[in-house]
């Protein structure tokens, strides 16, 4: 089943693959401004369409000249490597073009909208120079200072990030807390991947239920983890997992895990970030120590494992895809095993109307963490134990339609509330 | 903590010989791009000095082999005034073609010939350019004219959008289940000077918990709305507004509650510049009219009441980051001494490369709870959050520090063992 829902999007992508383009077709003069469909989650579009103004901004690609596709991944450093694709569409079929570049992970939002800016009107320029707006567009060149030599670098490509985070809040009769902290060095290169973290976490709440009573709560976990990655090939990879945890909610007090895994795409890596479908075989072996005697009434074991996984990823023209399944077993009891599926999907089905589903679900037969003896009424309804079960699942979907005007240029702020708010 | 410390240790010592073995393999340098664009131009008659001048991010080779752009210009024949600039790629641009066309009315001595010519160059060139050590520096300008809005010619919605939205949410497990549904409506019309908005919404959020001695805890919350928005722009920095809104909440008591407020929004900065900045007051004066799920502690089932509001908010995005505020003062004019003060703030700094510090936080001065529920609360329904509870105040604070340091400049991509 999980095999037959990767294939379809798998046989999708092949038949995404665009053709050679062919050379640009004479246009005439003056045609109205070019129809733009900005398909882009990281590019402040508001921002986008308030100052690159030599086009008209379409709701929909049925309507759109021009589809401009945007997809990031980030790099080594922790900035994004940008990919701006532009889709011709009606008169500018098969004129595809695609600008990369990118920034760096210091950016501010500013910055970064700034850049794809100054990309997105290169890219446009071509296809904007026979509208009726063309004599109005140049091209400026600065002239550089001096040329910089290229810099050593002296970190070897290492780059290191700490965070730390903390959240309040409350009101008379409740409050709550959450303390994050993380430390992580990583080098990547083409060859090698090195990934190394620390992290922790607190959570607690205290409610007042009436004078006499006062329920807190409190869950906390803590890791330490590393991961080595060898490229072989543009399609192969072998890896090293090991780490160390602590989790409260599911009774263990410590974990020690090591597992060595190899993967293989069946896309070239470099086309990750429009599609991908890799399988991964891992074979590992974890230590348990429990905070409390668990339901086989054990303080401590050792579990020799190993699990296989398959995911894909597409992001094309129509929409996305990304679904992952795993099946894990001990090698230890055979009959403890977990199969889980998860799959999300965003599809512009025709003209207007979108769906977007994302579910999972887990067939679970491998608790063996689970604490001996029944849950307070508290426990179970403030979520801070892990409770027996043979499945969860979780979903959601959602369908949206729209119509009427195909145009998408203005930006008319008033009475929104003014300012603007984001929250960690 | 130290066994954490240990384990850490453990894991950063043997990675680190890891490292020791992969730094033997030196970091791939990224392929450094020709400084600039080798193009050949075939145009007999053009003025190649004025051209090599205005194009300066492009060498003009001679040798049509050693070129990556291959741009033929045709001039107009007989009564037309149409060129033609044909761009075939070469190389590494091959396939990549382009033509771009411009009007003149002289020969290609003309003044205005030759810049034309040289602007449309450019313009056929950016695409390649941008792949080459010039790339960094090059951007693109336009010139808006005052004709240029409205831009679209026609539409025969006359800018009417209509949108409709059904969204699902649902987890679960043996001993729990939670469900929440979400429809919405909405019609909106929005030009430079009128921004018109008609809307609905309904949300429903359903739990379950079996707590393992066949006692089962349900909890529900349901809102709905509906609510309308009109706006007319005055001057480019302000302007007058009227909602309307009908609406029932479970969490607040409020079966029912209609509201009407006419207002006036200044900001001091251009409504234009929103995406960067803008200080705006807004001050609405309006009435409403309650009904109750269930008696108030002021043992009302229904009420009237008038009240105002003053809205100040601030919000900058800037090449140092981004910051934004409000200031939110409210007072019902039948009961004066009903009023509740908010403020809020947040606020994300670089503050030196690498070192990135974000804070949000508010602070409500509440003195307005009329609408609470007269009975007591249950535990379920304190622990999960099912009901509005008397308070004073109400807070919420975050602050977060990220600091990177080390090969910040690295873009290799390397997306093996993401999962």
């Amino acid at each position: 089943m999980t095999f037959a829902l990767c294939l379809l999007p798998f046989a999708l992508a092949f038949a995404q693959e665009p053709p050679a383009p062919i050379p640009a077709t004479g246009a005439t003069a003056a045609v109205p401004m070019l129809r733009v469909f900005l398909d882009c989650y990281e590019c402040d579009t508001e921002y986008q369409r308030q100052n690159v103004t030599f086009v008209d901004y379409v709701r929909d690609r049925t309507d759109a000249d021009l589809h401009v596709l945007v997809t990031t991944q980030g790099t080594g450093s922790g900035g994004s490597s940008w990919t701006v694709k532009f889709i011709g569409l009606g008169r500018l079929q098969r004129q595809d073009r695609t600008f990369t570049f990118t920034t760096e992970q210091t950016a501010t939002s500013d910055d970064r909208r700034k850049a794809f800016s100054r990309i997105f009107k290169i890219g446009l320029v071509g296809y904007a120079a026979d509208t009726s707006i063309a004599p109005q567009l140049d091209l400026t060149w600065t002239k550089p200072a001096a040329t910089k030599a290229a810099v050593r670098d002296r970190w070897n490509s290492w780059v290191f990030r700490i965070n730390l985070n903390g959240n309040f809040n409350g009101e008379r009769t409740s409050k709550s807390s959450s303390s994050r902290i993380s430390f992580s060095s990583s080098r990547t290169t083409a060859d090698w991947k090195l990934n190394v973290s620390v992290g922790g976490n607190v959570n607690k709440n205290t409610f007042e239920v009436d004078e006499d009573r006062t329920v807190r709560s409190q869950r906390d976990n803590w890791f330490t983890e590393g991961l080595i990655v060898k490229s072989h090939g543009p399609r192969t990879s072998s890896g090293l997992r090991a780490s160390m945890s602590h989790d409260s909610f599911s009774n263990i007090d410590r974990s020690v895990r090591i597992a060595p895994a190899v993967e293989f795409d069946f896309f070239p890596y470099k086309e990750s970030n429009r599609r991908s479908l890799a399988v991964q075989y891992t074979i590992g072996m974890s230590r348990y120590q429990y905070r409390e005697v668990t339901i086989f009434d054990k303080t401590e074991e050792t579990v020799p494992n190993h699990s296989v996984s398959l995911s894909v990823g597409l992001r094309q023209p129509w929409g996305s895809l990304n679904a992952y399944s795993q099946l894990s077993q001990h090698l230890n009891h055979r009959d403890r095993w977990r199969s889980a599926i998860w799959g999300s999907t965003d599809v512009r089905l025709f003209k207007g109307f979108s769906f977007n589903v994302f579910a999972e679900y887990s067939k679970i037969k491998d608790q063996i963490s689970l604490r001996k003896g029944g849950a307070s009424t508290e426990e179970v309804l403030l979520r801070i134990r892990q409770l027996a079960t043979d499945y969860s699942y979780y979903y959601g979907f959602g369908i949206s339609y729209s119509f009427g005007s195909i145009f998408d240029n203005i930006v008319n702020p008033r009475f929104s509330g003014g300012g603007f708010f984001f929250f960690f | 903590m130290r066994r954490v410390l240990r384990a850490s240790t453990l894991l950063v010592l043997g990675l680190l010989a890891a490292a020791t073995l992969a730094h033997a393999q030196t970091p791939p340098s990224e392929p450094t791009p020709p400084q600039s664009l080798r193009i050949v131009i075939h145009c007999p008659d053009c003025d190649t000095e004025f051209l090599k001048t205005n194009v300066g991010f492009a060498e003009f080779v001679a040798d049509a082999a050693t070129a990556e752009v291959d741009v033929t210009v045709s001039m107009p024949t007989g009564t037309s005034r149409e060129w033609r600039l044909a761009f075939a790629g070469r190389g590494r641009f091959a396939g990549r073609d382009r033509a771009v066309m411009f009007s003149a009315n002289g020969g290609p001595a003309t003044e205005e010939t030759r810049r034309e010519l040289a602007r449309c160059l450019k313009l056929g060139l950016a695409e390649y350019a941008f792949e080459t050590g010039a790339g960094p520096q090059l951007n693109v300008t336009f010139k808006s004219t005052a004709a240029d809005a409205p831009k679209q010619t026609k539409d025969p919605w006359n800018y009417w959008v209509f949108r409709m939205g059904m969204d699902s949410y649902g987890n679960g497990e043996q001993s729990n289940v939670s469900r929440s549904y979400y429809f919405n409506l909405s019609a909106n019309r929005t030009t430079e000077n009128w921004k018109i908005r008609v809307g609905g919404s309904r949300s429903l959020n359903k739990n379950t918990f079996d707590l393992g001695d066949g006692e089962i805890v349900k909890s529900s919350l349901s809102d709905w709305n509906g609510d309308t928005l009109i706006v007319k722009s005055v001057t480019g920095h302000f302007s007058v507004g009227l909602t309307a809104s009908v609406s029932g909440s479970s969490f607040s008591n409020e079966e029912r509650v209609a509201e009407f407020a006419p207002g006036v929004e200044f900001d001091v900065f251009p409504y234009k510049e929103s995406t960067k900045r803008s200080l705006t007051f807004q001050y609405t004066v309006g009435g409403a009219h309650y009904d109750y799920e269930k008696e108030t502690i002021f043992d009302k089932l229904t009420e009237k009441i008038a009240k105002h509001t003053l809205n100040t908010s601030l919000g900058l995005r800037q090449p140092w980051g981004q910051a934004g505020g409000s200031f939110v003062f409210t007072q019902q004019l039948s009961a004066l001494e009903r009023t509740r003060l908010s403020v809020s703030g947040s606020i994300s700094v670089r503050l030196v490369k690498g070192l990135t510090v974000n804070s949000s936080g508010s602070y409500a001065r509440i003195r307005d709870q009329f609408t609470l529920d007269k009975g007591e609360a249950s535990e379920e329904e304190v622990l999960l959050r099912q009901r509005q509870l008397a308070t004073g105040h109400r807070y919420s604070f975050s602050v977060g520090f990220s600091f990177s340091f080390g090969a910040l400049s690295n873009v290799t991509v390397n997306p093996r063992f993401s999962l």
